[in-house]
């Protein structure tokens, strides 16, 4: 995008030539994004106004106008209100617990006092290695009442062993373990590389002046990683927001739809409701959420950096 | 050198502070890796067990009578592993390589040129990837009915090129720019085309950014289970994460040891290759080398 213009470079011939290059180049991405991607978007939005199900799919269905947005904010209503509630909790507390492990992860890993690296580095990054579905069934199978290995651990220790998929909070943590597990090796990978850019030297200098170690990661560490930190942030806020798999297949979003999230409540709508046209409605709403978000995070984001 | 003398070297010159605090990391460490290894512990444990033995209620990490009873079963020919890890590595597999094969071009034209349209189409690349992957599943099961490619391999891998092809051409884009452009200039100016300065100069340098894109598609296309959980009727069709969900549904009992030792077979692959491709994870993750 900043390219310096040098006179001689083959990449700046000449406008007309460059451009013919480029768009030869892209042609392949720009005919499957252009079919695969801006017409389903489109499409999809447009069934959104329309009372699309699977018995009508096939002919008959029709243009019903807004009536399904209306649908949503009256019938669906409560619904809508109490699955937004629960996906920003969800949102909030578990990007929390993911930057604060990958942080504390990442400033462990760093450390100079660590013997054999590459092991540790391997193990503790295995989370992100497993297949993500097959991770969460194997939570799934943990946290099960009688057999699973949490209660097994708890028992060892004289705790009672809950029934934590059946019951409103428990479930919810159990979301949170499982998603933080799987998550936190991203944001621990990002942070580990923008900490090993830091220059040693700014530390040896700190530590000339006599700062404390928990001072030199507030006023050295934690300015000089803020804009990897922050939009690794974003897309992970993005991600776990739309976490479809972890709520789905722990527990369906339940106990009694208890926990459902915005996907979850797409999800079920378009596979046992099969009502295409609604759920395209819900989801495009949902899409405007996470475009405000991430417009927010921009902003934000970039205040940030300017104040530093 | 043994662990020992390698820590008695590291730590004879410190001071005693420093010692607790080294000798603390490591031990720390080591406590939280065995917190976050046990759900693998416990899933290689549970695949060596019998199905009757596994209903213990105290915790017991090695089985006290281990069997291959469920790899038995598993890797038996019969066995519903087979076709399922088939249609999982076919879908995966092309998934991975119609999308560097579309991507690649894009990523290098726009790394490499200026064009009309650059920029809206990099804000478009971004504002895709934050689209819910289901709101453009109902227009894709649409088409997938009229060109009756529902329930059909083919049908979804055409599905996850288009849901990673976003985000391959960002990394792979934001991978090139951090090779100068001096190299392949300079095939140009020796009059190679600019196809082969592509293909022969650049992509031999960019292999961290290629193995790091090509590595995450194939995981998501490996991972992904909503759509084909809707795309995907026939049992002869599913892939992986289905036939495990269908092996942990099961009302009656679920056979835990089975559903461990299929869980376990699908991951070694994946981890293998993951452990490999480690180290360019650092290099090769676009977020690295948005640094401005």
């Amino acid at each position: 995008m900043s390219e310096k213009p040098k006179p001689s470079s083959p990449f700046l011939k000449d406008i007309w030539r460059r451009n013919v290059i480029a768009y030869f180049f892209m042609i392949p991405s720009l005919v499957m994004l252009i079919f695969f991607n801006a017409y389903p978007i489109v499409f999809s939005i447009g069934i959104g106004f329309t009372n699309l199900t699977l018995f009508n799919i096939r002919g008959g269905y029709q243009f019903i106008g807004i009536d399904n947005y209306q649908k949503l904010l009256s019938v669906y209503g409560s619904q809508i209100q109490y699955v937004l509630y629960k996906t920003v909790l969800w949102t909030v507390i578990n990007v929390g617990l993911q930057v604060a492990v990958g942080l504390a992860f990442a400033l462990l890993y760093n450390s100079k006092d660590l013997l054999g690296k590459k092991v540790h580095m391997a193990i503790v990054i295995l989370p992100w290695a497993m297949p993500g579905f097959t991770s969460i069934l194997i939570w799934y199978g943990m946290f099960q009442t009688g057999f699973g290995s949490i209660n097994q651990v708890l028992r060892t220790f004289g705790l009672p062993g809950p029934n934590w998929l059946n019951n409103e909070w428990l479930a919810f943590t159990a979301y949170n373990i499982t998603n933080t597990w799987l998550a936190y090796p991203f944001m621990m990978t990002v942070i580990l590389g923008a900490l090993q850019g830091i220059s040693p030297e700014l530390y040896e200098a700190a530590t000339v002046d006599g700062a404390r170690s928990w001072h030199k990661v507030r006023h050295i560490t934690l300015p000089l990683i803020r804009r990897p930190l922050l939009l690794a942030t974003l897309l992970t806020t993005n991600t776990t927001f739309q976490q479809l798999n972890v709520p789905y297949l722990l527990n369906q979003g339940g106990p009694a739809r208890l926990n459902e999230t915005v996907m979850v409540w797409g999800y079920r709508t378009i596979l046992t409701g099969r009502f295409y046209g609604l759920a395209s409605a819900f989801l495009g709403l949902v899409l405007i959420m996470v475009l405000v978000i991430g417009f927010f995070g921009l902003r934000v984001s970039r205040i940030a950096e300017e104040a530093s | 050198m043994t662990y020992w003398t390698k820590f008695r070297t590291k730590f004879r010159n410190l001071g005693k502070r420093r010692l607790v605090f080294g000798i603390g990391k490591n031990v720390l460490a080591i406590i939280l890796e065995l917190a976050i290894i046990f759900p693998i512990v416990w899933i290689v444990s549970a695949s060596l067990r019998s199905y009757g033995s596994l209903l213990t209620t105290t915790l017991e990490i090695i089985p006290p009578n281990p069997t291959l009873e469920a790899y038995n079963w598993a890797l038996a020919l019969d066995s519903p592993f087979w076709s399922a890890l088939i249609n999982s590595l076919v879908v995966s597999l092309s998934t991975t390589g119609l999308c560097l094969l579309v991507a690649s071009p894009a990523a290098y034209a726009m790394s490499r040129f200026r064009f009309l349209g650059k920029r809206p189409i990099l804000y478009v690349l971004i504002f895709v990837q934050f689209v819910p992957g289901l709101l453009m599943f109902i227009a894709f099961f649409y088409l997938l009915l009229t060109l009756r490619l529902f329930d059909n391999l083919f049908g979804l891998i055409l599905v996850y090129v288009s849901l990673v092809l976003p985000f391959s051409i960002w990394n792979m884009k934001a991978f090139f720019d951090t090779l100068p452009k001096d190299i392949d200039e300079a095939a140009l100016i020796d009059g190679a085309s600019y196809l082969r300065a592509m293909y022969h100069v650049v992509m031999p340098l960019a292999v961290p950014g290629l193995a790091v894109t090509a590595f995450f598609s194939f995981l998501s296309a490996w991972n992904e289970f909503a759509i084909a959980n809707i795309v995907l009727n026939s049992e002869s069709n599913y892939t992986l994460p289905l036939r495990l969900y269908a092996l942990t549904q099961r009302d009656v009992s679920t056979n835990w040891p089975h559903f461990a030792a299929l869980s376990v077979l699908s991951a070694i692959p994946l981890v293998i290759v993951f452990l490999i491709i480690q180290r360019y994870l650092r290099a090769g993750l676009a977020i690295g080398a948005v640094k401005g």
